[in-house]
This record gives structure tokens, sequence and C-alpha cells, in this order.
């Protein structure tokens, strides 16, 4: 009996202490690079590293967001100009690419129209498909429409994928029990009308799920932001934080990893608090959504 | 009745046929509204450049050259997929895209497995949930930002990771400068994409997991199983799906690696240039021959097709 229970707390300390150990290696850049932002540069480049920082300083965020007297100025102030630029991105292309799949998400579920069938199952095939030179084609689409190194150039490429964000709200749509929507009907509401005020609210959490992952997705795209925008002040967070250069009267321009690291810890902020407050969301969005 | 009146109400009937049938043929044609918005955006920004970067392929499109960019100037035939392979960073590039596949793939799947199974073991809802929470946590890091912050910690004079080796454990007197070895350099990448990754194939498990009835459970438990006996065979067999999804969704390696190398570095003499990558830079940098760099995506993708065909291919042999 005793032996039983001591093997029982023994397996339970067993496992706790694996995870932990997954959890800490899951935690441990974010330590390093949060600490690293609140070091200073002698701190970074003289000292034997620690954990936390000795003499925490404020002077990396200083220029990152403001620029310091003296120490030069390019790369000042560009994380603002990023950051504003990704904002404007990321925000235009999820509320569009939200409404414009839980649209056809609805179509998809609830009206009959002849093709309906075909075209979604097109769509869902479409995934599949090796991406080939498509961007390459891409690249070439938004020269010749003038969008070459613009951000609406940038928005309407990231609106207009979405294949297992339309399987996901066609989903959630499917899902919902049809009286209210028959009772609209009788009382003789349009389908647009259907859609906004009777199933939209219905599927709020798949909507939010899409719009998390879109939000999430969009934030830290690399590639194509990467290879349509070419000019600095145009530049998402993704790109464009490899460019924010630390300037030393002295040495001229140095990457710095304080700066380096303030840049990074400050562009994961946001995608840190949508993913842990928005978590509830997740998993239930997640759960309508992946019942099959 | 009037002769006016009679005539209005054949109309009315003639409209409400064409409207039965309308109904009838096309249905709620409304639908088709709601539709457009996603299918005009996906024609203009996703389908039709998808069918013109199969054209381009076949055409020796350089962005300065202004005359090749029409395809009855530059067509070229199948010279661009003959030119692969002659292309200096072919069976290099070949080789990256297989080490860094290797780096991450066996270790994470034994790992994202491995933790779903003893995280689905422990009972208390929200003890599991912050487990889980911090390890996908960096699922949904931007690799534009996890990269640098690997890249940090491997730093060989002022990174934690040799200063913890050398000074905090003391096993490792002179560890590598990771990054800038031969050797090291995929071990340090392959960590960073473990890292970036297994926590997403964690939640897959887990919720294959997490569908086996608890019943199930109790009978494995009336048998007298063997914790060994209950993942062998209840555990294992129930996920099979995730599984086979994990090694589908991967097995098309020779696609990977592009934003990795370029936002971690391709490593000393450029051995972290992956094909994927290769494919990029001759379409995006230079002398931007979009042509070349479009031939090579495409066949990179067909290779990517027959890989993901062998694998499920296995599967089903495996099944039968």
């Amino acid at each position: 009996m005793n032996i039983h229970k001591a093997r029982k707390l023994a397996n339970l300390a067993f496992r706790h202490a694996y995870l932990l150990l997954i959890a800490s290696f899951g935690l441990f850049p974010f330590i390093w690079t949060v600490s690293s932002s609140f070091k200073t540069q002698q701190e970074l480049y003289t000292t034997l590293p620690s954990l936390l920082p000795n003499d925490p300083s404020l002077i990396n965020y200083q220029y990152v967001l403001t620029g310091v007297q003296g120490v030069g100025s390019a790369g000042a102030g560009q994380l603002l100009i990023l950051y504003r630029n990704s904002l404007v991105v990321s925000t235009v292309s999820t509320v569009s690419h939200v409404l414009i799949v839980s649209l056809a998400g609805y179509a998809f579920a609830r009206l009959k129209f002849r093709g309906r069938d075909a075209l979604f199952y097109f769509f869902i095939v479409l995934m599949f498909l090796p991406a080939g030179g498509t961007l390459m084609a891409q690249y070439e689409l938004l020269k010749r429409l003038n969008l070459l190194d613009n951000l609406v150039g940038l928005m309407c490429l990231y609106t207009a994928g979405g294949g297992a964000a339309l399987f996901l709200m066609r989903q959630v749509f499917l899902g919902i029990p049809s009286e209210l929507e028959d009772a609209a009907r009788v009382d003789g509401a349009g389908n647009l009308r259907i859609a906004f005020q009777i199933m939209f609210p219905l599927a709020a959490s798949g909507m939010v799920l899409v719009a998390i992952m879109g939000f999430i997705a969009t934030w830290g795209e690399y590639l194509i932001s990467k290879t349509m925008i070419m000019s600095a002040e145009k530049m998402t967070l993704p790109p464009g934080v490899q460019t924010i250069i630390f300037v030393t009267p002295g040495a001229g321009r140095v990457a710095s990893y304080g700066v380096r690291a303030t840049s990074v810890a400050l562009m994961v902020l946001p995608v840190i608090l949508v993913f842990i407050f928005l978590q509830r969301w997740f998993i239930r969005g997640a759960v309508e959504g992946l019942k099959l | 009745m009037t002769a006016q009146a009679q005539k209005r109400s054949d109309f009315a009937t003639f409209i409400d046929n064409v409207r039965r049938i309308r109904r009838e043929e096309w249905g709620d044609v409304s639908g088709y509204l709601f539709v457009a918005p996603l299918f005009l955006m996906w024609l203009v920004f996703g389908g039709y450049p998808y069918v013109r970067g199969l054209l381009i392929a076949f055409q020796d499109y350089r962005v300065f050259d202004r005359a090749s960019w029409s395809i009855f100037n530059s067509f070229v035939g199948f010279r661009n997929f003959i030119e692969i392979f002659s292309d200096e960073y072919l069976w290099s590039g070949l080789k990256a895209s297989f080490f860094l596949y290797l780096s991450w793939f066996p270790v994470s799947l034994v790992l994202s497995l491995g933790t779903a199974i003893v995280l689905n073991r422990v009972k208390r809802a929200n003890v599991s949930a912050v487990y889980r929470i911090l390890m996908t946590l960096p699922w949904v890091i931007p690799m534009a930002a996890s990269m640098p912050m690997w890249e940090q910690i491997y730093e060989p004079n002022f990174g934690y990771l040799n200063h913890f080796l050398s000074n905090v454990l003391g096993v490792w007197k002179q560890p590598p400068a990771w990054v800038s070895d031969k050797f090291w350099y995929w071990p340090a990448i392959g960590v960073a994409a473990i890292w970036k990754g297994f926590g997403y194939y964690m939640l897959l498990f887990l919720i294959g997991l997490f569908n086996i009835p608890e019943e199930h459970y109790e009978v494995a438990k009336l048998d007298g199983a063997s914790w060994w006996q209950t993942l062998w065979y209840l555990e294992l067999p129930s996920i099979r799906n995730i599984m086979l999804l994990f090694l589908v969704t991967n097995a098309g390696f020779l696609g990977a690696g592009t934003v990795e190398g370029m936002t971690f570095g391709q490593g000393p003499a450029y051995i972290g240039k992956t094909i994927a990558l290769r494919a990029y830079e001759v379409a995006f940098t230079g002398s931007m021959r979009l042509g070349f760099g479009s031939a090579m995506n495409l066949a990179i993708g067909i290779a990517n097709l027959i890989l993901v065909g062998l694998v499920l291919r296995f599967f089903k042999s495996e099944k039968a």
C-alpha cells in the first residue's frame, strides 16, 4: 500500500519535472530576449552574461522608440514606423479577410445555389496545389498595378488567401441550428440581414478564431512583405526588424544585441497578448470548427 | 376583367414563372453575391498569379529587361528547367534542405508526441492549461522574431548557451561558435525550429488524445493494462491519423527553409542555403530572373508532391 503510494508520487514528480523542463525550454528564449533588452551596452559586451540584468536600464527602449541624443539617428524611431505599418496592414487585412470568408462560409453552408459544392471543393483543393511561381507572378502583378512597394498591395495579397479559414467558417455555420434562421425568413428578412443580424453573432467564436489566426499570420508574415516592400518607411516589422541598426559615434553602424533584442521583444508583444488573452476563444472556436 | 388587367396578370405570371424556373435551375442566386468578394479577391491575387506563374516558368523573364516581360519575346520552352541541373547551388541546396529536415523532424515528432502523452495524464485542467500555453507560445511567434532570439542565445562570446555550458555547468570548456560552425550550424537551427514548431504538433496530438473516450481507459485499467500497454494498444492507435497528418504535411521538405535561411543566416560558406531559398534568391536578388526562379519553384513543388505521395503510399501499405 505504501509502496504503491510512493510509486504514484514518484510518477507524479517525474511527470511534472519533465513538463517543467519542456515548458522552460519553451520560455527561455523569451526570458533571455527580455533580459537582454534591459541590459546596457556595457553589460552586454563586457561582463559574463547573467540571466537577469545587473543594472536594468531603459536605454535600448529609448533608442528604438525615440532615439538617443549624440548616438546618431539612423534607425532610431524606425521601430515606430514599422509598428504603425504592421498594425495597419494586419488590422485591415484581418478584418476584410474575416468578413469575406464569413460571407462565403455562410453561403456555402446555408444557401442553396447551383455549383455551390463544386465551387467549395475547388477552393479546398487549391490549398494542396504547390505554389510554383505564384510569388513571382504576384510580384509582376503588383508591379503592373503600381502596387509594388505599397501597403495596399500587401493588404490585397494577405486578404486573398484562406482555404483553411473558409473550411472552418463553413463548418461553424453548419453547426448552427436552423430554427432562428427559418423564423427570420418567415418574418421576411433577406439573406444579407439574416447573415449579419442572426448568423454572424452566433458564429462569433469561429470568426474570432479566424481573426486571431489571421492576425498572427499577417503580423509575422515575412516572405511576401520582404519581396513586395522596398522602402524603409513602408516596411512591416518582420523584414524591417533586421534593418534596425545601432549607430555609435565612434564605431559607426553596428548591430547591437540590445537594440535587436528590444525590437524583437516589442514585435512579439502583441501576438503574445492576443494569444494569451483570447485563449478561451481560441479553444472554443477550434472545438466548434473542428467538429466534423 | 378588363383586357389591360388581364395583360398585367399574364405578365405577372410570366415573371413568376421566370423566377420559379430560375430558382429551380440556379437556386438562391444571392449565394453568388455572398461568395463574390472572396472569389474575386482570389481570382485577381491568387488564381491569376498561379496561372501566370506557370507561364513565367517557360519564359526568360528578367525584371530589369523590359523586353523579356512578354511571353512572346522570351519564350524558352523547358530551358529554365534544364538549367536547374547546372545551377551551382543545386546539390548543396538539396543537401541543405535534407539536413534542415533531419535537424528538426525526428526530434520534434518524438518530443511533441511524448509531451502530449505526459500532458494528457495531468488531470488538473488549469495546471495542464498553463503548461499547454507555455509550450504553444513559441508557435505564434513570427519566424523573423524567433530566429534572432536564438541567434542571441548562440552568440559565441556573449550569448547564454556557451556561458551556461562552460561556466555554469562546466561540462564543455570550449563550446563551438554554433551558427558559424560547419557542423554545429545544423543542430543550432534544428533546436530553433523544434522550439518554434513542437508546441503546435503537441497540441494536435493532445486533441487526438482528448478524443479517446474515458471508458476505454477504464476498461484498460480493469484489464490490468500497464502504462506501456495503454500507450501501445490504446493511445498510439487512436492518434494514428494525426501522426499521418504530421508526416504528410512535412513530407514536402524541399519547399521549406526559405524564411529560416533568411532570418537565421545561412551558416559558413552558404551551407544553409536550401533549394527553396536558392529559388527565391534567383528570382528576387541580383538580376532578378523571375522565369528561372519560377521554374525552380515549380520543380520543387512537383518533387514535394511526389514525396507526399510516397509517404501516403507507405502508410496505405502499412495498413493493409
